[in-house]
């Protein structure tokens, strides 16, 4: 007899986008993408952010170690193999806000799938082996992300953009500060955050929503909740409560950003730690970092931005549309195709779940040096409010974010890690799905008008959160003159 | 019936001095179900026809997709670069969007940019040895822009002197950036020490020497619509997509007097040889450790395909690393193909990872294949084609083409399930032979001492040896 769902669990059927939590706290959803293919995915909320001081990338070695997948009924390998049996692949996302792991099969093989998952989160086996093996994987995932000449420039972006958050270490971790990390520790922190009632399963893709449900009970339900008191470890609390710095207050009420509403969909906050405050940046400042042998000059220049729950997010991310999107955002345009100052421009808008960051990175054509090139930078950045936006501009850029969301749901592996990634950080697995929703023409919808995505509306946005915001700059000069 | 859940044996674990409490037996868990029916692979209908100027048309129909995806292919990559001319293939490619005609109306690179960017997806640009491919994307409703906007691109570039002046630059800064960072530079030195020096590499000397009229020609040459294909994928019927691209594409013409396009040379694989190029100022950024073998071009696709998979799943059993695993054509028919692993390491993992390929890898690829690793190949090679078929059914369909290979892409799973174990064994055990894998290392480099233990006869080369600069 299958377990009943508890009191809590959602009476809505099961293939929408309606979370469900089982009586051991796990929570589960699931969506159709018509295809051959269904992707599983265990969020777990957990990531770099919970890392204990001086064991960064701990939540990404216990990642590691159970994509391994060596359990009680799965010796080392196996799970390996019964993926590709099933013609599928396997992958893990580690992240600042959470720890995931991600199958892709053919649809006929998800039960196997399914049974694999749930024998991994309910018996790991985090032995030596699985250890090692860890570590060198992590070793190498470290070492790949610092093979590009500009790595070093993008890593001092994010550890000098965040002043205090553990945002700032990055979600890959430290492999130096990890050598020392026994079976034990890892078992430890494995039992204190990696818990079925911490964790999100995503299945989406092709299957029969009504046996999916028996499925999920069966394989999933089994698994016995955790022991009261197991609970994660609050060593990244450095505060009880996370204003964002940057948080955008509403237009008819100034003030800190409200709580994003109460959904059914929304993510238990029971047993997380408390958000770590990210003060606001006091000033403006230039660093000039000495990294060898550069072949152009290069500079970037971060602002702190609000989180992914921010009520404003869609207008940030028409203003990083607007400015950094395609081949004719305005940076590109005037920077690199009308001055030839830049070889290569980005914009990069971070949103996690406490704070994020804009980063706009520029590598300079050759002759260039790389002050004037973050002048030139910051400027055309901060010209956004002052430039009008024509209604073609601002359609183009709509275009733009309306094909790069609906990539987001277009394959069952995106849709999984959409679903994941807006329950974790904005508190709502939908909230991407209304982004697409809210970003068409007021005339079309009623979303846009409540959203009051105009133009004015960006530009005013940008006019008062960014263009009076102290923002920090990096400057690289080629061949490593400091 | 309850699992016996880790988190109880891992909390209990500390408390209890380190011993993990024994899980319990319970039925039901301990095997996994065994997989339902598989649904019959799709099987992709791709209509063709040519338009009076030659022009090739592909259509592939996905009435279910959300947008229609276009891809325009010449052979004029890098392969048909003469000497002398290293780097016009590329610099003919970016130039292609840098201006155009339309009627009387001239479109600069900023208009050309925006009409991209309208459509929901930049324009893409792609450049190969085999060929050069312009790519883009639109909604139904406005497929006809794109159809417009790329036959303007392929067949009435403005070419000019500014766009060249321009282009010509950041091709140099690009060539800069590719000669710093290990990841990039790796594949074009290994191409080098595969084919030998027929390869062409452009150098910034030699961009420096292109002339307008070097790309012109090189435009007349390869940018003809009796040499290009297009492939257009998505919710747009046969008869529809054939009215668009004669509406567009009918009055582009071959120029007139173009010189003879010649052909790509034919390299032979040079002997195996094992390099590494030490990158100056590479320290904490890594290795990168490439290994080639050359696969002989009458291996048929689904038997190269398994071929590749298999060798994968056998290193990832034994190994941890992942891999990146390819193949690459040759400038011509009768040049082997090159099989290459790749992968990046701390440096302090190499000397040993190294000498553990050169020892393993021949016993790996010889290893007899089982009728289960045949199973476990063709999986993995229909699981990918599925993928790329619902993905990125342009691209895939498009390399299909350019390869010959289209019969094998609209019947893969046919053509996976008729390749039998010996075949496979066969295939497989020809490559990665000892004495016939040619080994290369980049970027950061531990101790050379230590190196040439692991890979005796490691050489030391110079980016000026090899890339001639």
């Amino acid at each position: 007899m299958l377990p009943a769902m508890s009191a809590s669990a959602s009476t809505a059927a099961p293939g929408t986008a309606q979370i469900q939590t089982l009586p051991n706290g796990l929570q589960w959803l699931a969506r159709r993408v018509p295809g051959s293919q269904a992707a599983v995915r265990v969020a777990y909320r957990v990531g770099a952010r919970d890392d204990p001081p001086g064991r960064a990338g701990l939540s990404h070695l216990v990642l590691r170690a159970l994509s391994a997948g060596a359990s009680r009924y799965l010796e080392a390998g196996r799970f390996q193999r019964l993926l590709a049996q099933a013609g599928g692949s396997g992958g893990v996302q580690p992240d600042e806000d959470f720890s995931a792991l991600d199958t892709l099969v053919p649809a006929h093989q998800l039960e196997r799938v399914l049974w694999a998952e749930a024998e991994r989160m309910s018996n790991p086996l985090l032995d030596e082996a699985a250890l090692t093996l860890a570590l060198a994987q992590l070793r190498q995932a470290h070492q790949q992300a610092l093979m590009p000449p500009y790595a070093r420039l993008e890593q001092a972006a994010v550890r000098q953009g965040y002043l205090l958050h553990p945002y700032q270490r990055g979600a890959l971790g430290d492999p130096d500060q990890l050598a020392d990390v026994g079976p034990a520790e890892l078992k430890a922190f494995h039992a204190a955050h990696f818990r079925c009632d911490r964790a999100l399963l995503v299945v989406s893709g092709e299957f029969d929503a009504e046996q999916l449900a028996r499925w999920v009970q069966h394989h999933f339900g089994s698994i016995r909740p955790p022991l009261p008191g197991a609970g994660p470890s609050p060593s990244a609390t450095l505060a009880t409560s996370a204003p964002s710095p940057v948080a955008s207050p509403t237009p008819q009420s100034p003030g800190p950003a409200p709580a994003p509403p109460a959904s059914p969909n929304a993510a238990p906050s029971s047993g997380s730690a408390p958000p770590v405050q990210e003060p606001r940046r006091p000033q403006s400042q230039t660093v000039r970092l000495a990294l060898p042998r550069l072949p152009l000059p290069a500079a970037a220049l971060v602002w702190q931005a609000p989180p992914a729950g921010d009520p404003q997010a869609l207008h940030w991310q028409m203003a990083h549309a607007l400015l950094g999107r395609g081949r004719s955002g305005r940076l590109t345009d005037t920077l690199v195709d009308e001055q030839g100052l830049a070889h290569q421009l980005s914009l990069r808008l971070v949103q996690h779940q406490q704070g994020g960051l804009l980063i706009a990175q520029g590598l300079g054509a050759r002759g260039q040096s790389a002050a004037p090139l973050a002048e030139a930078l910051k400027r055309e950045v901060l010209r956004l409010p002052d430039e009008p936006i024509s209604p073609e501009e601002f359609d183009k850029a709509r275009a733009l974010l309306r094909r790069a969301w609906q990539a987001r749901e277009a394959t069952p592996e995106a849709l999984a890690r959409t679903l994941s990634e807006s329950w974790i950080r904005r508190g709502d697995p939908l909230a991407a799905s209304t982004d697409l929703a809210a970003l068409e023409p007021p005339a079309a919808n009623r979303g846009a008008a409540q959203a009051g995505l105009t133009s004015e509306a960006v530009q005013q946005l940008w006019r008062r959160l960014v263009v009076p915001a102290p923002v920090l700059t990096l400057l690289c000069d080629a061949g490593g003159a400091a | 019936m309850k699992r016996r859940h880790l988190l109880l044996a891992s909390t209990a674990a500390p408390a209890l001095g380190g011993l993990s409490a024994p899980a319990w037996s319970q039925r039901g868990f301990d095997q996994p179900p065994e997989p339902g029916p598989a649904a019959a692979p799709p099987v992709p209908t791709v209509s063709s026809t040519a338009l009076p100027n030659g022009l090739r048309l592909s259509v592939l129909e996905q009435p279910a997709a959300a947008r229609v995806a276009l891809r325009l292919r010449v052979p004029g990559g890098w392969w048909r670069e003469t000497a002398g001319r290293e780097g016009l293939a590329e610099l003919c490619l970016s130039m292609l969007s840098q201006g155009a005609r339309r009627g009387d109306e001239v479109m600069d690179s900023a208009d050309l940019a925006f009409a991209g960017d309208q459509l929901g997806r930049p324009l893409r640009q792609f450049l190969s040895g085999g060929g050069a491919e312009l790519a883009l994307e639109a909604l139904p409703d406005q497929a006809d822009d794109a159809f417009n906007l790329l036959a303007d691109l392929a067949s009435a570039p403005t070419l000019t002197f500014e766009a060249l002046e321009h282009q010509r630059e950041r091709a140099q800064d690009a060539l800069a950036l590719l000669r710093a960072g290990a990841q990039d530079l790796a594949p074009w030195i290994a191409r080098r020490q595969f084919w030998g020096k027929s390869v062409p590499v452009a150098s910034r000397a030699g961009l420096q020497r292109l002339k307008r009229a070097d790309v012109q020609d090189f435009h007349r040459q390869h940018w003809r619509p009796e040499k290009a294909h297009l492939v257009v994928c998505g919710p747009l019927g046969f008869a529809a997509a054939r009215d668009l691209a004669m509406d567009c594409f009918a009055d582009w013409r071959g120029a007139k007097g173009a010189a003879s396009a010649g052909t790509a040379a034919t390299a032979a694989a040079p002997p195996a040889s094992a390099w590494m190029l030490p990158l100056a100022g590479a320290t904490g950024s890594g290795c990168r450790l490439l290994l080639q073998t050359a696969l002989p071009r009458s291996a048929p696709p689904a038997t190269r395909a398994l071929a590749r998979v298999l060798l994968l799943q056998r290193l990832a059993a034994r190994q941890p690393w992942p891999w990146e695993s390819g193949i690459e054509a040759g400038p011509g028919p009768a040049s082997p193909a090159a099989w290459r692993l790749s992968l990046t390491l701390p440096p302090a993992a190499v000397a040993e990872q190294l000498a553990w390929l050169r020892e393993q890898l021949p016993r790996l690829a010889a290893e007899p294949v089982t009728a289960d690793d045949l199973a476990l190949a063709q999986a993995l090679a229909l699981g990918e084609w599925q993928r790329a078929l619902e993905r990125t059914p342009d691209e895939s369909l498009s390399a299909a083409i350019a390869a010959g290979e289209l019969e094998d892409w609209v019947q893969w799973p046919q053509r996976l399930r008729g390749v039998s174990a010996p075949v496979l064994q066969l295939a497989l055990g020809a490559c990665w032979q000892e004495g016939r894998i040619h080994a290369l290392l980049v970027g950061e480099l531990p101790p050379a001492d230590t190196l040439a233990r692991a890979w005796p006869g490691l050489a030391a080369a110079t980016m000026r040896a090899v890339i001639g600069e």
